[in-house]
């Protein structure tokens, strides 16, 4: 049975394919708390036990991440030196055996000596490694995640929550009806949190179909959808649905459950295909303030935008073809990468600001929840004169 | 008859078999966005009953701090039976002339402009406007698409001979509806 998740609680995920399996087959209404942040829901299913915060010391974080950075560069070097050695060598013993009066070099010869060369080579790196001693790592890169993620937007949201594993939960993408299914499913960096009195959530998201076989020479990967989704609840409250297609979007099932409906702006319909179980309700949330404002999310998103409004929340898909949050692992920069992710970011804020929900009069500003601390496992240092 | 007559024959039938087809499709087309504008012609009645009973709430309790004023406005609106469009729309402004004037005196009075009460039914009457927008641009919606086919050829020869008319669109007058916008 759901728990009741709180935002200062730390988990630790024990069984992620078990996990996954009963969020396929679950109800998707379960995603959804009733009360307070709705995307809260979605930890219910990650099956997690509580562990100890980790506290963040900042020097050692980005100590690690460069010692990361550097041994993933060696490791590059490292490559490169024995793909060269495989090339190199072999050459020069076909270059100079024969000054050396040698006529005849078996090949198994060239292949020893260049399998030894390889060998000596490793060795030598791997006893020069052992010299340096350096410590093992103590953070991961969720741990540089989470704290870019709160060093960025931990001023201006409220009950933040990054989980990396999680995202969009499949049964609720499937329930939605609004992208077709496919057989690859996965969704990582999810954050949630209470932006300009507004709940959000936001995560990568990838949907492929895969078919045929290698063996049979018939193997192709269809992607179906790239990109991020968003979920916002709406200050509204309505029954039903409302699908709002990108005409440009190649993958959207049919629904014949729902009708479609034509707006009174031409442009929004060349743009976007509506359907709906009730006419009045897709006039009563497509405000014409509100389709202008899908319209330039669709200019300015670089993607198709897949919208459905359903059981309270907005759902937002962006199909750009990017991964929004993946800092360069082989060169840390801390700040780059907080500044990309502020970037990224602006597209939900963007959204929220676009869809003109924040300053809506459903929204109650005079009657705030008691402030919560915002995720526990990692308070934010102050900034010091490195500028960080 | 000779196989020419005979092709010229199929070829009339199958003309007029055309013709028969696209004129019962058209003329379903129009009974179905008649169809179509009744039910948003009774979205917008129940919102305008919906506006009206909220603001005789609203009238009750402003009638407990400033009754004098509160029977004033109630003089302005009666509930009447909404045959015409026009009818509708006046009804419409006349609520939102008594929306603005309630707020007004609301305004004179801070226990009633606090009052949770008060308040509920602000939200409760910006919704119901909300839903009267939907139902105003559904309803306009249909009659636009149902005017144009009217006065389209070739349309226009089914609407002729089915004695359609041009219908009225639902007004609203913005600078009314903006007095009853409110902010906490």
């Amino acid at each position: 049975m759901a728990k009741n998740y709180q935002t200062n609680d730390v988990y630790n995920e024990i069984d992620r394919r078990k996990r996954r399996k009963s969020e396929r087959k679950a109800d998707p209404r379960v995603f959804f708390n009733k009360e307070g942040n709705p995307f809260l829901g979605f930890m219910h299913f990650l099956e997690r036990i509580p562990v100890p915060p980790k506290p963040i010391d900042e020097q050692r974080l980005m100590s690690d991440f460069i010692y990361d950075a550097r041994k993933r560069r060696s490791i590059n070097f490292g490559s490169l030196l024995v793909t060269m050695a495989l090339v190199i060598i072999p050459t020069i013993i076909m270059c100079v055996f024969p000054f050396l009066f040698i006529s005849r070099v078996s090949p198994i010869a060239i292949f020893i000596i260049t399998v030894l060369a390889i060998l000596i080579i490793v060795v030598i790196k791997m006893v020069s490694k052992s010299k340096k001693k350096q410590p093992l790592n103590y953070y991961t890169v969720e741990d540089y995640k989470n704290y870019v993620v709160h060093r960025a937007i931990g001023n201006e949201v409220q009950e933040l929550v990054y989980e990396p594993y999680f995202g969009m939960p499949q049964s609720v993408y499937k329930d939605l009806g609004v992208i077709s299914l496919g057989n690859i499913y996965r969704t990582e960096d999810l954050i949630t949190g209470k932006y300009n009195d507004v709940y959000f959530a936001q995560s990568d998201l990838v949907v492929e179909y895969e078919s045929g076989s290698e063996e049979n020479n018939d193997y192709k990967i269809v992607t179906y959808f790239k990109g991020r989704w968003i979920g916002i609840e709406y200050p509204k409250k309505f029954t039903g649905t409302v699908v709002i297609t990108d005409n440009s979007f190649a993958h959207s099932p049919k629904r014949k459950d729902l009708e479609h409906v034509e707006l009174e702006n031409i442009n929004f319909n060349r743009m976007f295909t509506v359907r709906s179980n009730d006419t009045h309700l897709v006039y009563y949330l497509l405000t014409p303030q509100i389709m202008e404002r899908l319209m330039y999310l669709r200019q300015n998103a670089r993607g198709n935008v897949v919208a459905s409004f359903k059981d309270g929340i907005l759902h937002i898909f962006i199909n750009n073809g990017k991964d929004s949050f993946e800092p360069n692992r082989y060169q840390v920069d801390l700040m780059r990468d907080i500044q990309n992710f502020k970037y990224d970011f602006s597209l939900v804020s963007g959204v929220a600001a676009i869809l003109n929900i924040n300053d809506n009069i459903y929204v109650q500003h005079n009657e705030e929840p008691p402030y919560q601390q915002p995720y526990q496992n990692n308070p934010m240092p102050p900034m010091n004169n490195n500028g960080f | 008859m000779s196989i020419g007559v005979y092709v010229v024959i199929g070829i009339i039938a199958l003309v007029l078999i055309i013709l028969i087809g696209w004129w019962i499709s058209t003329s379903n087309t129009f009974r179905r966005t008649e169809v179509k504008i009744n039910e948003a012609e009774s979205g917008i009645d129940v919102a305008l009953t919906k506006r009206y009973d909220t603001l005789t709430k609203m009238l009750d309790i402003t009638r407990a701090y400033a009754k004098h004023e509160a029977d004033v406005i109630q003089g302005t609106i009666e509930r009447r039976q909404m045959n015409s469009m026009q009818e509708r729309s006046q009804f419409n402004n006349s609520i939102n002339e008594a929306m603005g004037r309630i707020n007004a005196v609301a305004e004179q009075y801070p226990v009633l402009l606090s009052s949770q009460v008060f308040k509920q039914l602000q939200v409760a009457a910006y919704d119901v406007e909300e839903h009267l927008q939907a139902a105003r641009r559904a309803y306009n919606a249909n009659v636009s698409q149902y005017n144009q086919m009217i006065v389209t050829f070739p349309k226009s020869i089914v609407a002729g001979a089915m004695s359609l008319q041009k219908k009225d669109f639902f007004e609203a007058e913005s600078a009314k509806r903006n007095d009853v916008k409110m902010s906490f």
